[in-house]
């Protein structure tokens, strides 16, 4: 499932290395949403903008990303013969889309249950923090998180986008060492 | 499939069909709970507790996939938790080779419901990753100063309903799933 040796310069090839870039990109993540909630409704349109780019960076929804995606994506983007990618290690590169054998199936499916069950448990932590939210706050208070509705729904959305690619990265074993 | 349960109050599940009707019926009175919780949304907020009250039950003991109870295996694969037992029992059991040991394995799924409730996650897991962008644009409509089709609230309340709606989905949509998908069960 991992179809690319590096992303963004950072190396792929050892379990260690794919996780640290699973962190490296929930951090990023984080500091964007960080800003959404520091600098408001001026920076909403530009968060909103980049939902999918940011959700399909690790790969699974798009294509050139280092998780191969999980179905044939329906754009009317493709140009000439194959699908254009833009390889974020290189070059632009054509390569054309393969159907996922059944490993890769296998894998996709588990780590979509995976990444299914991490969401049901953080977003039940999630409601929970917002109800207590709701009494200890009021509109007029310096962290009524209504207000920061938009950039919550946000980060829900690029995290449920995200989950199955970065469980991907994060359990795909070592590869065994050649003599 | 849950091997010592195949009914729901007394109804054989065995046939698909009837599993397709238990989805329907039961998605028809949660759709209902969420109806009510939405229009008394900006009264009694709070409503909505009760709904996912409501569809973690139907999780757990009608559809099941969540725990031991209800129509399908636990998805998690792990045995249910063995009743209290005095310690000088415990450590007979333990050093007795397992074989003499007789265990109950209703609880395991096997390779074939394995994947095909890694399947089912993974097609639930795209309805639940659909209703984000939506949820999004909502939001993002609902806030945008120069609109004046619905006023705020309405839009805040059709956020509400949505998630409301997606809170239950993501507690029952994998079990629904399998339960419309699997073939008929033949006991003979």
């Amino acid at each position: 499932m991992i179809e690319q040796t590096k992303f963004l310069g950072m190396p792929l090839k050892t379990q260690r290395q794919r996780r640290l870039v699973v962190v490296l990109y929930y951090v990023l993540f984080a500091a964007m949403a960080g800003a959404g909630f520091w600098l408001g409704p001026k920076v909403w349109g530009d968060l909103i903008t980049f939902t999918l780019v940011l959700g399909g960076l690790l790969g699974g929804i798009q294509y050139g990303a280092p998780v191969k995606a999980f179905e044939e994506i329906q754009l009317p983007m493709a140009m000439g013969d194959g699908t254009q990618t833009l390889n974020l290690s290189g070059r632009r590169q054509n390569r054309p889309w393969t159907p996922l054998d059944e490993r890769e199936r296998i894998e996709r499916d588990h780590a979509h249950y995976t990444a299914y069950r991490i969401m049901r448990w953080s977003l039940g932590l999630v409601a929970l923090v917002y109800v207590f939210s709701l009494n200890w706050t009021h509109s007029g208070a310096k962290w009524d998180l209504g207000k920061h509705l938009p950039v919550m729904v946000w980060v829900l959305v690029v995290y449920v986008l995200s989950l199955p690619q970065a469980v991907v990265l994060w359990t795909e074993p070592q590869p065994p060492v050649e003599d | 499939m849950t091997s010592t349960s195949y009914s729901v109050f007394g109804v054989s599940m065995q046939q698909r069909r009837t599993r397709r009707k238990l989805v329907v019926m039961v998605y028809a009175v949660l759709l209902v709970l969420c109806a009510v919780s939405i229009a008394g949304a900006t009264r009694y907020p709070l409503l909505y507790v009760y709904v996912s009250y409501a569809a973690m039950a139907v999780g757990m003991f009608v559809f099941g996939g969540m725990g031991q109870k209800g129509l399908l295996k636990g998805f998690e694969n792990k045995p249910p938790r063995t009743q209290q037992m005095p310690l000088l029992e415990v450590e007979r059991l333990r050093l007795l080779p397992k074989a003499e040991v007789e265990q109950d394995l209703s609880w395991k799924n096997d390779e074939r419901e394995l994947s095909r409730r890694n399947l089912a996650h993974y097609k639930a897991y795209q309805v639940v990753g659909l209703s984000g962008p939506i949820l999004l644009v909502l939001t993002a409509w609902a806030l945008f100063p120069k609109q004046h089709l619905l006023s705020v609230t309405t839009m805040l309340v059709m956020i509400f309903g949505l998630a409301e709606v997606l809170t239950v989905l993501v507690m029952t949509l994998p079990a629904a799933i399998i339960l419309w998908t699997e073939p008929d069960i033949d006991l003979g």
